[in-house]
């Protein structure tokens, strides 16, 4: 993957920091802030995979993770199997 | 006159025999000295015409043979002596019964579906009221009659989408969960019939979903302080994804469990156990396995991976599910670990109602009372979930 190639990751923030304070830190680093979680401790954000590096790097930062998707796991309308 | 107490057990009670206990905690004069039980107690049987055979003076208990008029004259003598004994009949016990067996197949009947009756909901007590459910999903159908007057909240997570269901899945899954006991038409299919529905949609039309809405929808559930999340989606890798480490945790520490379907990437009939998912197998997650109708794991139903929290932890009712559906069909049956986690959902609700526990405290309630099926823990974990008939110790 390209390192610019704009992605969304999810940031998980150390337990004793509260996620809105490293928000601008991250925006410095190139991560555009779109959701702060905040009872989760998480932050949803979008940039490249040089800006998730930089991210990673922070002492306030527990992991940065890019986003996955899922599929509901019942029958979908006009399929037999589950 | 002394009184008897009337057991509340199938035990009977034996003509003109009683047991006396001198030391009762509710005697009027508890603890009495060894040197009263040994000496003055015997001698005042005997002064009364009783046998002292039957007398035990370590415990301060005697059974005598009496007529009642001459055990309230002997209460009375007693009493001079600060010696009043604790007076009830004595009973006959027998071995009890057996337990009529367990089904172990059942069928959707009138008045419930089969996985109501195999998760005892059909017999539970408890309804899930004063509970909140969060089921983050495809939304829901709030229009559906059989909802009308229950207490509903619902957000879509998902842009350019409102809460409505535009899937089927996700008013499917809260109708397991917290549907009616009870409905105008048809069985009843819902096992938390009374609980307070959060329907977060974190699911498109197309059924899918991302992190950024699913972890949304887990923030706003915390935020409402549901004490259930339920989570009828997964991703097919085997890989624990480290956002729902934290969530999971999190989750605990706020007072809520966060249940999630295994996944459906089996195909047991082909020699494929499959693998349990994203998110289920993340450590402080529950993962759910669906059972068919015989108590047979799911064809499609995965197994444990070999990792921390990978493990499959309980198992509901999965194949063949009856329950709700928007718009005009209204109903509609289908099969999935995604049908089998919401009445996974459904109970812990009756649990956290029942027992007032939370957290990883219902967690462990949960599997503690599941029910053994006779199926390996990699495949159904504790076994089947099973709904409080009556307050739980």
């Amino acid at each position: 993957m390209s390192g610019t190639q704009v992605q969304i990751y999810v940031i998980t923030v150390v337990a004793a920091v509260q996620p809105e304070s490293i928000v601008d830190e991250l925006q410095d680093h190139g991560l555009r802030v779109k959701q702060v979680l905040a009872a989760l401790g998480q932050i949803i954000g979008e940039g490249s995979e040089q800006a998730a590096s930089a991210v990673r790097a922070l002492d306030a930062v527990e992991s940065v993770d890019a986003q996955r998707t899922y599929r509901a796991l019942g029958d979908p309308p006009d399929e037999d199997q589950p | 006159m002394f009184s008897t107490h009337s057991p509340s057990t199938s035990a009977t009670e034996v003509p003109d025999r009683f047991v006396l206990i001198f030391d009762a905690p509710d005697a009027a004069v508890p603890g009495i000295a060894a040197q009263a039980r040994e000496e003055q107690v015997p001698q005042l049987l005997r002064e009364q015409g009783y046998s002292i055979s039957e007398y035990y003076p370590a415990l301060g208990i005697a059974v005598v043979t009496s007529k009642a008029d001459q055990l309230e004259d002997f209460r009375q003598r007693c009493a001079g002596y600060r010696l009043p004994p604790s007076v009830v009949p004595e009973l006959v016990y027998r071995i009890l019964p057996e337990a009529a067996p367990e089904a172990n197949s059942y069928t959707d009947n009138e008045q419930f579906t089969w996985g109501l009756q195999a998760v005892d909901a059909d017999l539970s007590s408890f309804t899930g009221k004063g509970i909140n459910v969060a089921v983050l999903d495809t939304g829901f159908d709030a229009a559906h009659p059989d909802f009308a007057g229950r207490t509903i909240t619902a957000k879509s997570f998902v842009e350019g989408e409102d809460a409505a269901d535009g899937h089927g899945h996700g008013t499917h899954c809260i109708g397991s969960s917290c549907g009616p006991r009870t409905p105008a038409q048809g069985p009843g299919y819902g096992v938390a019939s009374e609980a307070n529905i959060f329907a977060g949609k974190v699911l498109g039309a197309d059924g899918s979903g991302s992190d950024s809405t699913i972890l949304a929808g887990i923030n706003w559930a915390l935020e409402n302080k549901c004490e259930i999340i339920s989570m009828s989606l997964g991703a097919d890798v085997r890989t624990v994804h480290p956002p729902y480490v934290t969530a999971g945790r999190r989750s605990l520490e706020l007072g809520s469990l966060i249940i999630a379907a295994a996944g459906n990437n089996a195909q047991r009939s082909a020699g494929n156990p499959g693998f349990v998912g994203a998110p289920a197998n993340s450590p402080y997650i529950m993962a759910v396995a669906a059972l068919d109708s015989k108590l047979a794991v799911a064809d499609f139903s995965a197994q444990a991976l070999d990792t921390e929290g990978g493990e499959v932890n309980i198992a509901g009712p999965g194949v063949d599910i009856y329950s709700s559906w928007p718009g005009a069909q209204r109903y509609n049956t289908i099969s999935g670990t995604s049908m089998a986690t919401p009445h996974v959902a459904g109970v812990a609700a009756l649990l956290a109602e029942s027992t007032g526990l939370r957290a990883q405290e219902l967690w462990d309630k949960l599997v503690a009372t599941a029910r053994d099926v006779s199926l390996p823990a990699q495949d159904a974990g504790a076994g089947l979930a099973q709904a409080p008939s009556s307050v739980e110790g």
